[in-house]
Formats: structure tokens, sequence, C-alpha cells
């Protein structure tokens, strides 16, 4: 059974590669499906957060202690006395320098936020995303996701079908 | 989640491949792109981002092909706007598009977008082919015609307020006031249309040359007018009667002659 301290409940969070992580329970449940676990009561003991690895969850936790939507949250983005609107604007500030990561780190940061469905950590880093592939050349947006053109050629002889209006 | 073998793949290697992302990741990516880059660029670099493109009607639904004229001397805009609301799979509700007006590809957007609401065309266009395709979209609520010339058709703006009772935002925007010898009713022909869009919430004419005649019309048919911008339409003298008449509607802008 998860701990209680002083009004909250403590999660333990745990990554394949062995490190714990203790959390508050309205922190992880930034995490729609650690919410869920916890609301299906499949979380008495450590959770197991499979192919996230601790430096990506520890980041991940990060996010979430910054961005739970509680005065008694441990992160400092929680005050009794600052405005809404100056506490979003600190928020983005913060987002800003979070998500100023390599792209190895992006790449498992979507993936995490995916996988865990935190809404507001994928939305901020598939923004970062797209600001780098728009108005790009196929083969510079292929570059940047580290993709190749992996079509076969019955599907190349399609896509060209397809995209008659580019080739015109 | 399992809780038992999580298959834990090693994250450190630095050119981890865009294409191994979850679906769900790609698809919050592309939603965030506007169409024109998605049919260019993303949605085509793989095949796993080509899917998550191709195969979601949902990213479709509001196709935006706005800001992108300066790409139509190198492409079929036709050809993309065709394949963009293809891949809306009969859920398109929004087509927004400027130079897309090839008749082929409107009467194709009237056949495959029977739940359109927003239709938004910055481009010339022809009224007979409007007049085709307005009747498949009884359900549009927003329709804009900009940068349009002023040869307006008798009765047009009849037949689209006939055959889209639900509309509340109209546009009509014709690219400069141009005002050839007429009589008053030719003047006058399309706001007589307009007076039959009873549920009109806002409607823009610029440089329109109607007469106050027909503003009379549409002020004492179209009740719940809240918004109009009637700038550039040199026929109207705002009269004290039209005055009292537009003292309803909460925005009003004009620049008409003193």
């Amino acid at each position: 059974m998860a701990t209680r301290e002083a009004g909250k409940k403590m999660i333990m969070l745990k990554s394949p590669d062995g490190m714990e992580f203790e959390v508050e329970e309205a922190v992880a449940m930034e995490s729609q499906t650690i919410r869920k676990m916890i609301e299906d009561d499949c979380a008495d003991t450590a959770i197991l957060i499979p192919n996230i690895n601790s430096k990506i969850l520890s980041r991940v936790i990060e996010y979430c202690n910054k961005h739970v939507p509680t005065t008694g949250a441990t992160g400092a983005a929680a005050s009794d006395t600052v405005a809404p609107a100056a506490l979003a604007e600190d928020l983005k500030i913060w987002d800003a320098e979070f998500i100023k990561v390599n792209r190895a780190t992006r790449f498992n940061l979507i993936q995490a936020a995916s996988y865990l469905n935190i809404k507001g950590l994928l939305d901020l880093t598939s923004q970062t995303t797209i600001d780098t592939i728009s108005d790009n050349s196929l083969e510079e947006i292929r570059s940047f996701l580290s993709t190749k053109n992996d079509y076969l050629p019955e599907e190349e002889q399609t896509i060209r079908r397809e995209n008659q209006w580019a080739f015109q | 989640m399992p809780s038992s073998s999580p298959s834990f793949v090693p994250v450190e290697e630095e050119m981890r491949n865009w294409a191994e992302l979850p679906l769900d990741a790609i698809s919050t990516i592309l939603r965030k792109l506007d169409h024109v880059n998605i049919l260019m660029g993303a949605g085509q670099v793989c095949r796993s981002w080509r899917g998550a493109a191709r195969d979601e009607p949902e990213l479709w639904r509001r196709i935006n092909m706005l800001g992108h004229a300066d790409l139509s001397p190198e492409l079929n805009l036709h050809g993309m706007a065709q394949a963009a609301v293809r891949r809306s799979a009969g859920r398109c509700e929004a087509f927004w598009g400027e130079y897309t007006d090839d008749h082929d590809f409107l009467l194709f957007l009237a056949d495959q977008a029977p739940s359109l609401k927003s239709h938004r065309l910055i481009s010339r266009y022809n009224f007979d082919v409007l007049k085709e395709m307005i009747v498949k979209f009884p359900l549009l609520e927003e329709l804009e015609l900009s940068l349009c010339s002023d040869v307006g058709e008798s009765g047009v703006f009849g037949v689209v307020g006939k055959a889209c009772p639900q509309l509340k935002h109209f546009r009509l925007n014709k690219d400069v006031f141009y005002d050839f010898e007429a009589c008053d009713n030719d003047r006058d022909d399309e706001a007589m249309g307009i007076a039959i869009m009873h549920e009109l919430r806002s409607l823009q004419l610029f440089a329109n040359r109607l007469t106050n005649k027909g503003l009379t019309a549409i002020l004492d048919n179209c009740r719940h007018l809240e918004s109009l911008d009637i700038r550039h339409c040199f026929n109207v003298s705002m009269d004290n009667t039209l005055r009292a008449k537009c003292d309803r509607i909460s925005t009003l802008r004009l620049i008409l002659p003193r």
C-alpha cells in the first residue's frame, strides 16, 4: 500500500533499468495511463513503467511536478500569491527551457508522453518538432526524422498515382 | 499495463528513427501541421507517417489550404485539394482554399462533402458552378467568396439562401468597386438574394454595388444580424432611416461618402 504523508498519497514508479521514483499521487496522475491504473486499483505496490528509462522518466516526472494543478505541489509553480496569468507565463518560460534537448531525448519524451498519455507534454514536444519540419523538402524532413524512404516499388507507384497533382 | 517482462529498449542512441513513434504521437504532430505541409512533406516521408496522414479522416475534417497561393505555378492545387477532400472520407466539415476554383474540383467537393459547414473560397469563380455546388451543402453555416469579379449572375444568392437555410456567416468580397451602367434592380440583385438568408449573424460585403434599397431589404429580413461590414459599398448613402435600422447591429463597419 502506498504511504500517506501529511495528507499526500505517494506512488512509487519504477523504470526498467531499476530506478525507483517516489512521487505524489496527484503528480503521477498527470499521466492518464497511470491515473487509470490507480483508479482501477492496479497500483498497490510500485508501478513499473516499461520502455521508459530512468533518465527520461525523471524528466517526465519533473514536467508533471511543474504542471500539476494544485497549490500543494512541491514544484515552484504553485503559489497563492501569484496571478494566474503570471503563472501561465512562468509555465511557458519553464516549458521552453524544458524542451531544449537533443533530438534523441525529444524522441524519447514524445514516446513517453504518448505511452503515459500526458497531453500537455505530447503537445509541447510535438509542437517543437513541427517548427522544424514545416515548409521543408521531403529529404530535409527525412533527415531530421532520421527516417528514410521505405516504400516498396509497388507502393511508390501507388503514391505517384495518388500524387499526380505534384507532378503536373 | 503489462507489469511483467517489460521490453526495455536502450534509448541512448542518438539516431532514433522517427518512423517508429507510436501512431498517436505521429498523429499529434500531423494535427499541428497545415494540410499543404502534410500533403507535400511530413505525410510522405515514410510508410508509418504516410499511413497516419492518409488513413485518419479526422485529420481532414477541417481542411485549410489558405496561405499557399505562392505554390500555384509549380503545383496542381486543385489536384492537391482533391486529395485532401478524398482523405476526409465524406466527413469534411470545412474547406478553405485559394485558387482552388477549378470547376471539376468544386463539383467533386460538392459530391464528397455532404456535411460541409464552412466553405471559404478566395478565388475567381463561376456562378453557374456555385449554383450547382451550393445545393449540395444544406448544412452550410459559413460561406466566403472573396476576390470575385463583379459579374454576378441574376438570382445566384437567392439560390444560396434557399439551399443553405442555416447560413450564419456570409462574406462576399469583390476585388474592386465597379459600378457599370445598370439600373438599381441590377445593383440590388445580390442584396435581394442575401435578404432571404434569415439566419445570418454576420455579413461582409466589400465593394458591393448595392443601394439603400438592397441594404434595407437585408436589414428588414435578416433579423439576427449582429455584424455588418459594408466598406467600399459606394452606392449606399447612410441616411437617418438606415442608421435607425442599423441601431441593433453591434459591429458596423463602413467607409461611405459623406
